[in-house]
């Protein structure tokens, strides 16, 4: 299970929402949380 | 994996047990917690039955068994244990099942397996007392291990009640009951949960507002102070907003209900604050990690501890082979009960959350802690943040010697009284102030953006703005009169609150969309430098970015829906709200009260939150890990076979207290926070 870093809930390796910051792919639960994540990556990346 | 509010256990995400509230879905592992989760003060009350029962025949238990020397004293037991055991503890293998059903273990299970197994291995030594030579009844462990986690559970559902206290006395703040005025003009008396939007209702002196709405009829002054911190009532006139929860001082108003119920204000808070607690934190990821390993674990570090114990002691021939074999295994599963990790987070949260709205802060996104409890800058907008939202007329600078500024004023504000535009009424206000007589206007037009005309005296008057946002113009027949400057008043706490920060080292920053001159002007009083002049909305945002590309963390305060963007990008943002649309304010926090000192306690409070969880969740698990080898037996070459007597009993107690202590540690909160910002 990976950590959607937005809303802090549980996602599975296989969500259809992701995105990728240098070598680290994160995931997402929803369309919501990965807008957010990529209007500022670094904000929640770090 | 979702996680149960209430316990904190982990949840499958298939699990039925659930409930839909406010737009959100929360998973529970039990119907028990459910019911916790929707009545917590029904509950308690149940708990306490259950517990006085538990307590009633355990105690006999306990003496009887150390105490009184009767042949038949197994029976007895018995007899008094199957109370306890089956009624008192029902609630236990309830949830113990609908773990299992779901294919997932929690407390319930633990607690279900552990007193069980004293309670049948005693009955079967009671009823068929040649099978295990040399071994005792347990019935004092089983029911002790009941009634004191009841106890532990009772006296934590007390402490969550008092947690709670903040959010509960806000709705506490609606009548059940209000006068509805019906088609007829007659009014009537009916239940607050029948009221609908559009509905026409009756608000006497001295009572409770009980919806949102717009004054219909009547004229009063209302008590806002519980939303917004202003003690100075509020006037209510015809068409004047009111809002639920505010206090009707001295005059009787009709009001159109706007937002009843559920979409009351009010109630919005309610479920704000109430959610806070729900929120993720970052370091939350570990406690959930170990809990959801745990039950297995338990269970065969349970089964290990045993076998030892059951091998080491037959080979030795001890005739304590059963006797300490069953205890060992109901203490390990006993002290390791993972309910403590689960709660070091929620009920920090809760209090904290309940803290801030005590502050009149209102904490909408808990997840955000982690991030504040790392800010290191703050940049505040400047209008209506720093400064206030109205503006204040400086000087009146006439084009030439030869008009008069009083002249040139009483033109301005003549023209203005009809506009509802800030800087119109700040020069209606200036003048009215100087005592000039406004004079008759006829044809008055207002286009929005460019300014105000009309005709007076036979002469078109016009007050016009330019690129300068805090000068307008005055012109008559075309010609101008002169000019009238203004300015925002710095707001006192904008200034207690930037030295503040600087004192806890943090730094500061100005962005606006005002010109350099104005910005560097408030700058120099404020002290603050680093000043971000002549900035579009949009670009407010990107400044902020380029503060975190250099690795800072950043708070931002704004007051507008032109700080959106940069509230939503900054790592912790704050919106200036008040009045009726706080629920709706985007942000991380809003702030209820326009006192610019409640950042700094934001700052605090997020520190302070932060380094809770951590404590509380370092002791639950340190707990934990330390307790297990005891239960095991670690301590039995120190204390000799005879400690297992007790150490089932004292597991239980030391778990039960283990919550306790985790709830009070949290409730110290309070304490940490007041000391440290050094008021009430």
């Amino acid at each position: 299970m990976e950590k959607d870093v937005v809303c802090g809930m549980e996602v599975a390796k296989t969500s259809e929402y992701k995105s990728a910051v240098k070598d680290k792919t994160f995931f997402f639960c929803s369309t919501e949380c990965k807008a957010k994540f990529d209007a500022n990556p670094i904000k929640y990346a770090r | 994996m979702p996680t149960d509010p209430i316990c904190g256990m982990h949840v499958p995400q298939s699990s039925d047990i659930t409930l839909e509230q406010d737009g959100q879905k929360y998973f529970f592992c039990s119907t028990g917690c459910k019911i916790k989760f929707q009545a917590p003060e029904e509950e308690n009350k149940k708990e306490r039955t259950t517990l006085m029962v538990a307590w009633a025949f355990s105690l006999p238990v306990l003496l009887i068994n150390y105490l009184l020397a009767v042949p038949s004293k197994d029976y007895i037991m018995l007899a008094l244990a199957l109370p306890v055991q089956f009624y008192s503890g029902l609630l236990f293998y309830r949830g113990a099942y609908q773990a299992l059903r779901m294919r997932s273990g929690n407390m319930d299970l633990l607690i279900s397996i552990g007193t069980l197994t004293a309670f049948f291995f005693s009955a079967f030594v009671t009823l068929f007392p040649g099978y295990f030579s040399a071994s005792g009844v347990y019935f004092d462990t089983s029911t002790f291990i009941i009634s004191l986690i009841l106890t532990g559970n009772y006296i934590q559902g007390v402490m969550e009640l008092r947690a709670n206290d903040a959010a509960n006395k806000l709705l506490s703040r609606i009548p059940s009951h209000i006068h509805i005025i019906d088609d007829k003009g007659e009014i009537k008396d009916i239940e607050i949960d029948a009221v609908e939007k559009g509905d026409v209702i009756l608000i006497k002196p001295g009572e409770n507002v009980p919806v949102d709405g717009n004054v219909l009829e009547g004229k009063t002054e209302v008590d806002e102070s519980m939303l917004t911190g202003e003690a100075e009532p509020v006037l209510k006139i015809k068409g004047s907003k009111v809002i639920s929860g505010t206090v009707n001082i001295n005059g009787a108003i009709k009001v159109e209900v706007e937002g009843a119920g559920k979409d009351s204000t009010l109630s919005k808070l309610y479920t704000l604050i109430k959610q806070a607690a729900t929120g993720k934190l970052k370091i939350q990821r570990l406690a959930d990690t170990f809990s959801s390993y745990f039950v297995p674990i338990v269970i065969i570090a349970a089964i290990v501890a045993a076998s030892i114990w059951y091998v080491s002691l037959s080979s030795a021939g001890s005739g304590l082979v059963a006797k300490i074999t069953v205890l060992a295994f109901v203490s390990v599963i006993v002290i390791a009960c993972p309910c403590a990790i689960g709660l070091a987070t929620p009920i920090t949260l809760l209090v904290s959350s309940n803290i801030s709205s005590s502050r009149f802060i209102l904490m909408k996104n808990m997840s955000a802690m982690d991030r504040l409890s790392k800010v290191n800058i703050v940049v505040f907008d400047k209008t209506g943040t720093l400064t206030e939202a109205k503006p204040d007329v400086n000087e009146v600078l006439p084009a030439s010697k030869v008009y008069n500024a009083n002249f040139i004023l009483s033109y301005a504000a003549s023209i203005e009284q009809y506009s509802n535009h800030p800087i119109a009424k700040a020069i209606t206000e200036f003048a009215k102030g100087k005592h000039i007589s406004l004079l008759d206007v006829t044809g008055e037009e207002e286009k929005p953006g460019v300014g105000v005309s009309g005709v007076i005296k036979g002469e078109r008057v016009e007050v016009r703005g330019g690129s300068d946002k805090n000068r307008v113009s005055i012109f008559v027949n075309g010609r101008r009169l002169g000019d009238v400057t203004l300015s925002y008043r710095i707001k006192e706490s904008s200034k207690a609150v930037i030295r503040k920060f600087e004192e806890s080292g943090i730094k500061t920053a100005m962005v606006t969309g005002d010109k350099l001159e104005e910005a560097r002007r408030v700058g120099n009083i404020l002290g603050i430098t680093d000043i971000h002049a002549e900035i579009t909305p949009e670009k407010k945002a990107d400044i902020i970015k380029a503060y975190q590309q250099n690795g800072l963390y950043v708070m931002y305060a704004g007051d507008g829906i032109n700080d959106a963007a940069a509230i939503e990008t900054a790592d912790f943002g704050v919106a200036l709200g008040g009045g009726s649309d706080i629920a709706k304010e985007s942000g991380d926090a809003v702030l209820l009260k326009d006192d610019m000192m409640l950042l700094y306690d934001i700052y605090v409070i997020g520190r302070a939150t932060i380094s809770k969880v951590k404590q509380n969740i370092g002791w639950a698990i340190g707990y934990n890990a330390a307790l297990m080898p005891i239960a095991g037996g670690a301590v039995v070459p120190l204390f000799g076979l005879g400690i297992y007597s007790f150490l089932p009993i004292l597991a239980a107690a030391a778990m039960g207290m283990s919550s306790v202590s985790v709830v009070l540690n949290s409730l110290l909160l309070k304490r940490t926070i007041n000391k440290r910002l050094g008021r009430e």
